[in-house]
């Protein structure tokens, strides 16, 4: 199978998974208690005005139908209508998602560059000072929480030294420390990684025959070995799209940006359905697609991987 | 010679305190031009979106609702009532008409008069069709006798009318046209009242702003500026962290914060930029109890639970003392209070669980009737005070030998499963500052909707309820309150424990910072 088929059959094969999240997060949301018309209305409205706006919302219709008029509607690319927010679905991720991929986005090409840089300079330099401190700093990154550290970076660059906006969207500079907060947790991954199998792939064979003929340690580490070690890391990437869209979700709230994370989350609060189902759609297909794109890379890499 | 030389002194010292008391006068009290000249944009961070800007189909309008729309009857700080749009008005002797005369020249934004026409409209659709209908209730007729006189005919004598009319997030007065014109879009991308300020736009999750009413010349007397704002640009921006709020107060990217977490309060306080306000409040927190299920079905069980609570050191020691004792079910400033009889006695408690039965027979620290274990299940939402209260009575709870699990739920599946009838005891709070709350949270045609939570059904009540609301005065009404909360005490079916205090901040830079409960008064706001 050629790749350009494989690439195919996984396009189609997001259509099945897609119905299965729509089932999924459908069934829980209305399986747990919590009416979006009581949320809506108060405690203090009368029975008559809750049956008027249920009525209005078409929240009385059963549960199936109501399931295969959203399906119905995905499938001409309606989203519907947000019930808290009175507007259109498909409008409000418009206008949401460039904010979240752009966080996302340069977070994971932050934490790619950030976590090779150091994953290949601690398997290089094994056993030395830069070793300890790189490795001693991933295991900071990973353990530290991403809201605190947020803070803390807010504290530092925005509050006492005035280089950076505390919070809000819009430019470069608002940019640049939710990126860094969402990318740090994600670096340490890569660079743990990246170290453990580089050092796995200079063991081999064919990178100390690279060294025997006399090739320059810079081009056996980066053409030999790098390249190789890159696999496991590519693999890494797939899982990483998602851990980052989770990360978003907080960062979204600690720096006020107006993202997808944080209208799902005010959404399953409010209990807007069309809004949840909405955003977990988008989230969901690109997750698939990222991990699409990450075995494509592999195949990129790695040209003995066969589809 | 002397003489004049004293004469001269007198002058240079009376010239000199008139030029000193003219400058003190200037500093203190700088002129309109001065005001709006320092004040062009004041952001204001709220924790949370409206949910809607149209007050006819939600419940709740958001923070900007009163700055956009005005209310007939205003209240002032003292909780009285005071002109809106309404001028003044009249009641009849038995109660059933109301008579409201309007003030001269109120326009909506739109351009449109606000006039006996308009105000009979929304109080009739609010009646007819509004999300809260229950606050016209009780009016049958709503007439414009001539543009400036609306008179109402009620049904029953309804002395909290006066309230309901000054509830701002409830009983905002829009354009009639401007909710035509734009149907379903009200409220959402145009919201027109005849308040001090005027809707521009409103960014979801992101902020709404509005611009300065130049025309606005109608402000309740009791405001010291009854013309156009001073503030220009008004940014109501959707802050939902606690610290990313305080920081953006702290760098001035914020003027105002309307609820600061308790959590950190003393860092603000800390700073000399910033001015924490901390005020009484309408809120109570409570640990309520289903009468109508076992162990709690027993009115001595449940005064017991009343007994195990010492109040002062959970102000102290949970919330830092922000927050004040409660013993009885209305917040301090509301009428009419009950001195409680419950105080911290775990004695008292013991003797009263004794008394109905409940003892360790078996000494194995779990009291037990009938061979059946005092066990319960404590609900609660996930609110960080919340679960600590629960978890401080859990503690109470076990050394009566009581054994009670804390149960928590999200915040929208909490309200739906009070609806279950299962709850045994649960963590709640309020806001509200009438005593029609009492009749709102113990009638029992409210136990099905889940808004009667505790399941309290007595025939007496729901009699006393209908009588107090339709009582021809407020006095007369507040009578029966008396009763109806002297008698709930007594049956016990919550356990108060606090009332939450009203935290805000500002920056220092602010001056005629003026705000009642439930709103921040934007009128007489502006940059030093």
């Amino acid at each position: 199978m050629s790749i350009i088929q494989y690439i195919i059959r996984r396009i189609l094969l997001i259509i099945p998974v897609l119905v299965g999240v729509t089932v999924l997060v459908f069934g829980i949301l209305h399986l747990v208690p919590g009416d979006p018309v009581r949320l809506m209305l108060g405690e203090m409205t009368t029975e008559e005005a809750y049956v008027r706006t249920r009525e209005r919302l078409g929240l009385d219709r059963p549960l199936y139908v109501q399931y295969f008029s959203f399906l119905g509607r995905i499938c001409r690319f309606d989203f519907g209508r947000s019930l808290i927010l009175r507007e259109d679905v498909a409008k409000l991720l418009a206008a949401k998602l460039p904010n979240t991929l752009s966080l996302t986005a340069s977070g994971l090409i932050l934490s790619y560059a950030i976590g090779i840089v150091f994953g290949v300079l601690a398997a290089v330099r094994r056993n030395t000072i830069i070793d300890y401190s790189s490795m001693g700093l991933a295991i900071i990154g990973v353990s530290v929480p991403q809201f605190w550290l947020g803070f803390l970076l807010i504290m530092l660059f925005a509050v006492k030294l005035h280089w950076l906006p505390i919070a809000g969207y819009g430019t470069f500079r608002h940019l640049v420390l939710p990126v860094v907060t969402l990318s740090l947790g994600g670096a340490a991954d890569v660079a743990r990684m990246t170290r453990s199998s580089l050092l796995e792939v200079v063991r081999q064979d064919y990178v100390q025959t690279a060294r025997a003929k006399g090739l320059r340690e810079r081009k056996v580490i980066f053409k030999h070995g790098l390249r190789n070690a890159l696999i496991p890391i590519i693999t890494l990437l797939g899982l990483k799209i998602g851990w980052l869209f989770g990360g978003a979700v907080i960062i979204e709230i600690v720096f006020l940006r107006p993202g997808l994370g944080r209208m799902l989350i005010d959404a399953i609060y409010m209990r807007d359905f069309p809004v949840v189902q909405g955003v977990t759609l988008i989230l969901a297909t690109t997750v698939i697609l990222g991990n699409m794109l990450a075995d494509v890379l592999y195949a990129v890499v790695n040209p003995r991987v066969q589809y | 010679m002397q003489s004049k030389r004293i004469v001269a002194y007198v002058v240079f010292f009376v010239g000199l305190m008139l030029v000193f008391s003219s400058l003190i006068t200037v500093a203190q009290a700088p002129d309109r031009a001065t005001k709006e000249a320092n004040s062009t944009t004041l952001v204001i961070a709220i924790d949370q979106d409206p949910q809607n800007l149209n007050t006819i189909t939600t419940s709740w309008g958001g923070e900007m609702n009163r700055d956009i729309c005005d209310t007939l009857v205003s209240r002032d700080y003292q909780l009285t009532y005071q002109d809106g749009i309404a001028e003044s008005w009249d009641v009849s002797s038995d109660g059933l008409e109301w008579i409201f005369r309007l003030k001269d020249g109120v326009t909506f934004h739109d351009g449109t008069p606000c006039d006996a026409e308009a105000i009979a409209w929304n109080i009739e659709t609010m009646r007819d069709t509004g999300a809260s209908a229950y606050l016209y209730s009780a009016v049958e007729d709503a007439v414009a006798v001539d543009p400036l006189t609306v008179k109402l005919i009620l049904k029953n004598p309804f002395p909290n009318l006066l309230y309901n009319m000054s509830s701002s997030g409830f009983a905002s007065i829009i354009s009639p046209t401007a909710f035509e014109k734009y149907g379903e879009d009200y409220g959402v991308k145009a919201a027109v009242g005849t308040g001090p300020y005027m809707f521009v736009e409103w960014v979801k999750g992101d902020h709404v702003t509005l611009k300065r009413n130049p025309d606005y010349s109608w402000g309740p007397s009791w405001m010291e500026n009854q013309g156009p704002a001073y503030f220009e640009t008004v940014i109501y921006k959707v802050v939902p962290e606690a610290v990313t709020k305080a920081m953006l107060i702290q760098a001035g990217e914020v003027d105002v914060v309307y609820y600061v977490s308790p959590a950190i309060v003393s860092t603000l306080q800390a700073d000399s930029n910033v001015e924490v306000i901390l005020s009484p409040e309408r809120r109570l927190v409570y640990m309520g109890m289903n009468v109508t299920k076992a162990p709690f079905d027993d009115v001595r069980v449940r005064q017991a639970m009343c007994y195990i609570v010492d109040r002062e050191a959970i102000v102290e020691n949970v919330l830092g003392g922000i927050g004040m004792p409660a013993y009885n079910y209305l917040a301090p400033i509301v009428e009419p209070q009950i001195e409680s009889p419950y105080t911290y006695d775990m004695d008292k408690a013991r003797e009263l669980l004794a008394e109905a039965g409940w003892t360790d027979e078996d000494d194995d620290d779990i009291i037990e009737k009938d061979g059946k274990e005092f066990r319960v299940t404590l609900w609660t939402d996930t609110i960080t005070e919340r679960v600590q209260i629960a978890t401080v009575l859990q503690n109470q709870m076990a050394e009566l030998g009581i054994k009670a699990a804390i149960q928590q739920f999200d915040s929208a599946a909490y309200g739906d499963m009070f609806k279950t009838g299962n709850q045994q005891a649960f963590m709640r709070l309020y806001g509200w500052d009438n005593a029609d709350i009492l009749e709102w949270f113990f009638n029992s045609t409210r136990i099905d909707r889940g808004v009667n939570k505790t399941r309290t059904n007595e025939p007496l009540l729901d009699f006393m309820f209908k009588k107090a609301e339709s009582m021809p005065t407020s006095e007369e009404r507040l009578s029966v309150y008396r009763l109806l909360h002297e008698y709930l005490l007594e049956r016990a079916p919550w356990v108060p424990v606090y009332y939450p205090q009203q935290v805000r901040a500002r920056g220092s830079d602010l001056a005629g910072y003026n705000a009642t409960l439930d709103h921040i008064w934007l009128l007489d706001l502006y940059r030093k």
